[in-house]
Order: C-alpha cells, then sequence, then structure tokens
C-alpha cells in the first residue's frame, strides 16, 4: 500500500529541483554575460571585503599564532646560521654605505649640472595583510588600510625586499591588492643593466614572464629588475627581482619577494602626473 | 546502523549550524596561512555543510540558500560571479538525488556519495574554465581540490552530525 504523503513529498521534490534549476539558470547568466572586470563586481567585491575584513581579522589570530609559534621553534634551531649570516650581511652593507653616499653626492651634482626635475619622495602608507584571496582565479590579498588612511586605487605596493603587487580597488578601511603574479597583472619594468623595457606579466605561478622585449634586446641572467615609470602610475627604480632565463631563451623574473607569505606591507602613494594646464592648438597648415 | 544526516525537526541550533558552518568555510578561505602552494587550490569546504543540510533539511527555500552561499564564495575568493553559485545549484540537484539512497545508510556511505558529487561539481567548473577566457585552471590542481575537499568531510561533517544528532553516530 502506498504511503499518503509519498506524492506530496514527490511534489515537493519537483518544486526544490524547479527552484534550483531556476537559480542555475540565473548562474549561468551571471556567469556567462558579466565580465569579470565589471566595475559593479569590483564595487561589490570592495564593499564585501570592508565588511568581512574585520571578521577575518580576528578569525585569523590562532592560524597567525601557530604560524608565528612554527617559526620561533625553527629560528631557535636556525639561530646561530642566521647570526653568522647576519653579521656578514652587516659587513658588506657597512662597506656599501660609503660607495652609496659617493654616488648620491655625484647624482645631486649631475642633476644640478643638467638642471633635471628632482623625483619626488616617496610616501608610505603601512598595512597588514588581513587576507589572502589567491586561488586558482586570482592573486590578490586585502590590506587593513583603506581611504580613511590615504591608499588610492593604482598604489605601488612593496613587500619587505620589492615590488609585490599594486592596489585594485579601495574601500573605507581596506583595500584590495593584485600581485605581480596573477594572470591580469601587467606593470612596466625596465632591466637596470641591460637598459631593455618590458611589460612584466603574471602567470598565475611564482614566477612572472617579461613580454614586449624588443627583438634586439639582450637580457642578461641575473641582471636587476626595476619599475621603468613608464605610464606615470608607478614611480620609478622600485625594485622588483631578477632575471633568470629559462629553457626556452624566455626571460622569467625571481621576485625579490615571494606574494605567498606577506604579513606587513608598505603601499607606496602613487605620484599623479597632472595634465597640462594650457592645451596648446596646433595650427594647420595654410 | 548510523542514522547520519536523518534527524527530524531540533532545535535552532542544529537547524542553524550547518548555515553557520558554511558561511565560516567560504571566510575560511581566505585567511592568510602563508602557504605558497595553496594558490593552485580551490577548496570547496562550504559543499560539506551544504551537503548535510541537503540530506537533513525538508526546506523549499534550499536552493535560494545553496546559490547564495556560493554567490558569497565567488565574491569572497575572487571567482567571476556564479561560478561558485552555479556549481552550488549543480551540487544541490546531483545531492538531492542521493536524498533517498542515503536515507539509512552509514557514514562511509555519506562520504562516498559527497565525494562522487563533488568530483562531478568540479569536472563542471573545470569545463566552465574551459569556455572563458580570463580563467587559466589547471587541471591537476583542481582535481586536487576536489580529492582535499572530499577528505575534509569526515572532519567537518562528523562533528557537525555529533551536534546535530549526538545519538545517530554509534555506527560511525
Amino acid at each position: 500500500m502506498a504511503k499518503i504523503g509519498a506524492p506530496q513529498s514527490e511534489n515537493r521534490f519537483v518544486s526544490t529541483i524547479g527552484i534550483a534549476l531556476v537559480c542555475l539558470v540565473i548562474a549561468a547568466i551571471l556567469l556567462f554575460l558579466l565580465p569579470r572586470s565589471d566595475p559593479r563586481v569590483e564595487r561589490l567585491r570592495q564593499f564585501s571585503y570592508d565588511i568581512v575584513s574585520p571578521v577575518i581579522q580576528i578569525a585569523s589570530y590562532p592560524f597567525q599564532a601557530a604560524r608565528r609559534s612554527s617559526m620561533h621553534v625553527g629560528n631557535i634551531f636556525e639561530l646561530q646560521a642566521e647570526n653568522k649570516r647576519l653579521a656578514d650581511e652587516n659587513d658588506t652593507l657597512r662597506s656599501q654605505i660609503n660607495a652609496l653616499t659617493q654616488a648620491r653626492v655625484l647624482m645631486e651634482q649631475y642633476r644640478a649640472l643638467l638642471e633635471l626635475p628632482k623625483e619626488p619622495d616617496l610616501n608610505f602608507v603601512y598595512a597588514r595583510i588581513v587576507a589572502d584571496l589567491s586561488s586558482p582565479f586570482a592573486r590578490t590579498v586585502v590590506a587593513n588600510v583603506g581611504r580613511d588612511g590615504g591608499v588610492n586605487q593604482g598604489d605601488s605596493v612593496m613587500g619587505r625586499n620589492g615590488l609585490v603587487g599594486r592596489v585594485i580597488s579601495v574601500g573605507q578601511n581596506s583595500s584590495r591588492i593584485l600581485l605581480l603574479t596573477d594572470f591580469n597583472s601587467h606593470i612596466p619594468v625596465l632591466a637596470v643593466s641591460s637598459d631593455v623595457q618590458a611589460i612584466l606579466s603574471g602567470r598565475n605561478d611564482a614566477q612572472p614572464q617579461m613580454n614586449f622585449v624588443s627583438e634586439y634586446a639582450r637580457l642578461k641572467d641575473g641582471d636587476l629588475v626595476v619599475t621603468s615609470g613608464s605610464g606615470g602610475q608607478m614611480p620609478i627604480g622600485l625594485p622588483v627581482g631578477t632575471i633568470s632565463m629559462n629553457e626556452d631563451g624566455k626571460s622569467q623574473i625571481e621576485l625579490l619577494d615571494q606574494p605567498g607569505g606577506l604579513t606587513y606591507v608598505h603601499i607606496v602613494k602613487a605620484q599623479i602626473i597632472e595634465p597640462p594646464a594650457n592645451v596648446i592648438v596646433l595650427e594647420t597648415e595654410r | 546502523m548510523s542514522r547520519f544526516g536523518t534527524q527530524a525537526q531540533g532545535s535552532t541550533l542544529q537547524t542553524v549550524l550547518p548555515y553557520v558552518v558554511s558561511v565560516l568555510c567560504v571566510l575560511l578561505h581566505s585567511i592568510p596561512l602563508g602557504l605558497t602552494s595553496l594558490p593552485n587550490l580551490a577548496l570547496g569546504l562550504f559543499l560539506v555543510p551544504l551537503f548535510s543540510i541537503n540530506l537533513n533539511n525538508e526546506m523549499d527555500r534550499a536552493p535560494i540558500y545553496f546559490v547564495a552561499v556560493g554567490l558569497l564564495a565567488d565574491v569572497l575568493m575572487e571567482a567571476p560571479l556564479g561560478y561558485w553559485a552555479f556549481l552550488s545549484g549543480l551540487f544541490y540537484i546531483l545531492s538531492s538525488g542521493q536524498k533517498r539512497v542515503l536515507q539509512n545508510a552509514a557514514f562511509s556511505s555519506h562520504w562516498l556519495s559527497f565525494v562522487v558529487v563533488v568530483f562531478i561539481v568540479y569536472l563542471a567548473g573545470f569545463v566552465i574554465s574551459l569556455m572563458r577566457d580570463d580563467l587559466d585552471i589547471q587541471f591537476g590542481g583542481h582535481l586536487l581540490s576536489a580529492l582535499i575537499t572530499g577528505l575534509f568531510y569526515p572532519i567537518l561533517a562528523w562533528p557537525m552530525g555529533l551536534i546535530i544528532s549526538p545519538s545517530s553516530q554509534e555506527g560511525l
């Protein structure tokens, strides 16, 4: 004998599956018709991070504490070797101070002789990474300083040793940082000793690649790569990494700071280049 | 035999817990752990409590909640809007099909069923990534994510089951 409630539960099953199918269609429409970089989506993401970043910050305390503890244990075992390494590094740095001071004085003199405009001083804002949103879809992190802290969209972000990314959206109390390793990251760079300009593009792995390199350019293995300042968004000369040539002859970059383990960053405020005040209209040929 | 996931209407905590855990799982993904190998993984840990919700609740609006959690995951995991929402909806439909089979089944059957459904959902996710130019998902990493998500099932579902229906755990 059939149960009395069976047809009702059948109907319920059909109705919930119907609702699920409608939801599925709506999700598919969002997925395939809404571009990923849509400003409304970006605003929604930033708004959400502004709300959830304090929650994530609190939730991450136990993980941070465990991480710090494991690092402390590791440090105790490596203390002697670390001490020796730091002493050597200190000696090297001391020997470089005189050379750097001399170079700085000379540069100032040359600048004055050539009447070159002075590069503006860099302004930093220090921030803590509160959320790591890195996934196969994107390589981004969230810092706990936003518009209230003076951060603007487009500001460069440095780790301890070098550039790690740039700010792509800013909220009231948080900012999203697109890492150099992201698929959508493209920044203008300069290989210092070979004087070659290129675009550094992320590939969703640890080593971004240099693109748009002139066919006549000769890049050197181990050459230091810095920001070129082209486009005026990023300051010139921020260290990025060193060149390492792969087997195919393509140039990859060993970043000075691996974005994976970032805890603190300093955000370099962008130097906005004002457009010319008076637009000169050229006379056409008479 | 375990009757995991088939309890009647319980207290508010028992009802609300899987919903809260699913949201927490989405938030958990954003915690900076400093592990450089993690970026290649897209763990869908929130699918574990969703599976539990689907087996336990008779709510008509459950699929809406599934898609809503998926949308939250899209926003917080930087996925294209609709990606996890679509996969959560698909997950709902696939796991609804398991509901009757798993009514009096043992915990291991629930786990196996979850793993199978998760693999299908992740494969669908990979197919979606092939259709979009702005997604670069590696097949191996994606399958590893599915496997790890499957392995997390007992870690999350078992304690949750203990709270929801303590008497139903004797068969584990």
